[in-house]
């Protein structure tokens, strides 16, 4: 992802630059949930893969836009004393829509339906490559 | 899984001389555990997968810091942080390779601390075995990895013998298209081993990924000329640009002749459990010229022959594609 811009209908801002770090940091958040978090295990044994840091691959700093920008739509919330509204977690979902939105894109409109979209699914996809039978191709179209 | 925050209980011997590190490997044996950067050791300790009784610390060794230029090429010291061998100018000008290769290790403070002796004799990441079960690797026997339930993304299309695990090494490919060698001491003399038989596959021995033994200590990696100044290309595709394994990287070193390849080196890493010369492409691409046509030609050449596990299906045509690559890119 080369370029980003999230836009929150959160009530009034009450804080600029605590606003724009919850969309940022929510932005890196659901980009590694769109792309590169997967939660693995090993149904047989009932081991989980991903025990250390290295191997959960959140993003790093190189897989994120250089520029992040964030804007709100500033509308009071009516049922709120002070106008606001919580912007913690909406922030990730957007950037988890706009990355699998970009990647289907990319890919003339295949769903993949499931995240993350990682590299070796586009790489399976693109080549036209049979799946197992456990494949994650399954509930794609 | 266990994970402690302190180091497990066991002697430190830290020498300043190689002489006395070789004695000391000498002496203790199995029982001791040879450190050089940490950056695979540090994890096995944390996790209690393994441990030793004894540590010896390589790091105040200082003759095993640094490149010096030789008669016949460079010589490396084992010691070298990633770092060092990736901003050094000697090796940037001759041997752009092996500097690409080993930006692209890991993260910058890994490549601070982790060294080239650790880069190319750290163990498999599988991560069954990772964790301490007793697979084959871990002188078990079975693969937990090889089922139909396993999960092995990341494991090998080549070479599989019991184990499945690959080599994680981005030097180790660099170094193998470079043609050097590993020099390796021990209390016994010293004996030159070529980078493409200090790797092992599980065939030959499956609880060692390199030819070193026990007692002996890899001093530096030599690289002669005969591959100096040519066209490289390396490329490493992994999931994250910093902080990852490859899932399949490619190096190459060719040398032209005027358009055409003249003579070329094709080595894909992550594939096998250890780098994968590509001797047929190499063959193919022989007096052919840089291009689509050449590329088209080769087609599935690199991966013919890949058995594949129930989720690293996509490395097959990844290492077509790298290798198409490597043919078009500049």
């Amino acid at each position: 992802m080369t370029d980003y811009l999230a836009v929150a209908d959160c009530g009034t801002i009450m804080h600029p630059q605590g606003f724009s770090q919850q969309m940022n940091g929510g932005g890196v958040w659901g980009i590694g949930m769109a792309a590169y978090e997967r939660h693995v295990y090993d149904p047989q044994n009932g081991l989980p893969a991903n025990v250390g840091l290295y191997q959960s691959k959140l993003p790093s700093m190189l897989d994120v836009p250089e520029n992040m920008a964030s804007a709100a739509a500033d509308i009071p919330d009516p049922f709120n004393p002070m106008g606001g509204r919580g912007i913690g977690e909406p922030s990730q979902g957007c950037a988890v829509a706009a990355m699998t939105s970009a990647i289907a894109d990319a890919l003339e409109g295949h769903l993949f339906n499931r995240i993350p979209v990682t590299a070796d699914m586009i790489v399976n996809h693109v080549a036209d490559n049979s799946y197992g039978p456990r494949s994650l191709k399954l509930n794609t179209f | 899984m266990p994970s402690h925050d302190v180091m497990p209980d066991m002697d430190l011997f830290q020498p300043l001389q190689i002489e006395d590190a070789l004695a000391l490997a000498d002496r203790l044996g199995d029982s001791a555990w040879v450190l050089g950067g940490g950056q695979d050791t540090y994890g096995w300790l944390k996790d209690r997968a393994k441990t030793a009784e004894a540590m010896i610390d390589l790091n105040g060794i200082e003759s095993l810091r640094g490149v010096r230029e030789t008669a016949d090429g460079i010589e490396i010291g084992a010691l070298t942080t990633l770092t060092d061998l990736a901003d050094n100018a000697l090796i940037k000008e001759r041997y752009g390779l092996l500097s690409s290769a080993a930006s692209r290790v890991a993260s910058p403070q890994i490549r601070n601390a982790g060294t080239l002796g650790g880069n190319v004799s750290q163990d498999v990441r599988c991560w069954y075995y990772r964790r301490g079960l007793d697979c084959y690797r871990a002188g078990g026997n079975l693969c937990y990895a090889d089922t139909p339930e396993g999960m092995n993304r990341e494991h090998a299309i080549f070479g599989a013998s019991r184990c499945v695990a690959v080599n994680p090494s981005d030097t180790g490919p660099a170094l193998v298209a470079l043609e050097a060698s590993m020099v390796i001491n021990s209390v016994d003399g010293q004996r030159i081993v070529q980078a493409e038989d200090y790797f092992v596959g599980p065939a030959n021995d499956i609880e060692n990924t390199t030819a070193l033994r026990t007692g002996e200590i890899l001093t530096s990696v030599r690289i002669p000329n005969t591959w100096a100044n040519a066209t490289f290309y390396f490329e490493k595709v992994a999931d994250r640009n910093v902080w990852d394994f490859a899932l399949v990287s490619m190096a190459v070193a060719m040398k032209m002749n005027g358009a055409t390849i003249a003579d070329s080196r094709f080595v894909a890493g992550a594939v096998e459990c250890k780098p994968r010369r590509l001797n047929d492409v190499e063959n193919a691409v022989r007096g052919k010229s840089r291009d689509e046509t050449t590329a088209a030609s080769i087609g599935t050449l690199a991966s013919n022959g890949a058995r594949v596990l129930a989720h690293n299906q996509y490395k097959v045509p990844m290492i077509d594609n790298l290798v198409k690559r490597a043919i078009v890119a500049g």
